[in-house]
């Protein structure tokens, strides 16, 4: 694992055993086993897979994920995306092209249990300045 | 003035056979099982136009208006389904892609090749099977 500015990186030669706790961003670009907890967002890139059920914030799958997924805010399950497993999310964004074996219940109510939604980013004082 | 469409291949929702009608067919008969068959496209746009029926079938495509509203037992459509109001049913087949809009609510264990679901989008708790051909239309050509 590396640390890239403020996010928790699986690199893409990694395979990691365990429990993953994170509180602002984690990427999984490569295998994953265990179980991952996070306020903040999880990205599962195109080639990685994760075995594991993920609580989280919100939720961003290119890759595979093989396990429940529970989110306060969005999963956003893209083209190449593929999740065997329930979901449980607030809101749930499907591409074309992405792949769902399991139970879905998406809603204000769903999520609820769920890690509150990851903080938005602060917007940038020069951009609303410059709009003012 | 109606549209000039070309015959066009579809199959039978009761027995799958294949076969062509005319382009501007509403319904017509199997000739593989004689049975009726409808084969334009729906529309539901009120809350109770598709409410009450048992199977919510077409070889088109059902559109779910906003406030639109179809409880049935079973709902297939092999020209795919667009979802912006709300679809109730114990089974939902859909030939191609399911759309979803972001005011939509739907419930039925759902099999389809493909989804396209907006954010706001709501589901209660149905088993999906995406992607899944269950009428074997992945070979029938896009009318």
């Amino acid at each position: 694992m590396a640390a890239d500015g403020e996010s928790t990186i699986v690199g893409s030669d990694s395979h990691f055993e365990g429990k993953l706790s994170f509180e602002r961003t984690a990427k999984i670009n490569g295998k994953f086993d265990g179980e991952i907890r996070g306020k903040g967002e999880l990205q599962v890139s195109q080639n990685a897979l994760c075995k594991a059920d993920v609580q989280a914030g919100a939720v961003a799958v290119d890759g595979r994920i093989e396990g429940n997924v529970k989110a306060g805010d969005t999963v956003r399950l893209n083209g190449s995306g593929v999740v065997k497993g329930d979901i449980v999310a607030a809101k749930m964004v499907m591409q074309e092209g992405a792949s769902f074996y399991g139970m879905c219940a998406v809603g204000p109510d769903a999520g609820q249990g769920a890690p509150p939604a990851p903080p938005k980013p602060e917007p940038s004082k020069g951009g609303e300045a410059g709009k003012k | 003035m109606a549209k000039n469409k070309g015959p066009r291949t579809v199959q039978c929702y009761h027995c799958r056979h294949r076969f062509e009608v005319g382009g501007r067919a509403q319904s017509t008969s199997c000739p593989g099982c004689n049975k009726p068959l409808i084969v334009e496209d729906l529309v539901f746009d009120t809350k109770r136009s598709g409410i009450g029926r048992i199977k919510v079938q077409t070889c088109g495509t059902i559109t779910v208006k906003k406030g639109g509203r179809v409880t049935a037992e079973l709902v297939e459509a092999h020209g795919g389904v667009v979802c912006l109001g709300t679809i109730e049913a114990k089974k939902v087949i859909s030939g191609r892609t399911l759309v979803l809009g972001k005011a939509s609510l739907f419930y039925g264990a759902l099999q389809a090749p493909a989804v396209d679901m907006a954010a706001g989008a709501r589901v209660k708790p149905s088993l999906f099977e995406v992607p899944s051909d269950p009428l074997g239309l992945g070979d029938l050509e896009e009318n």
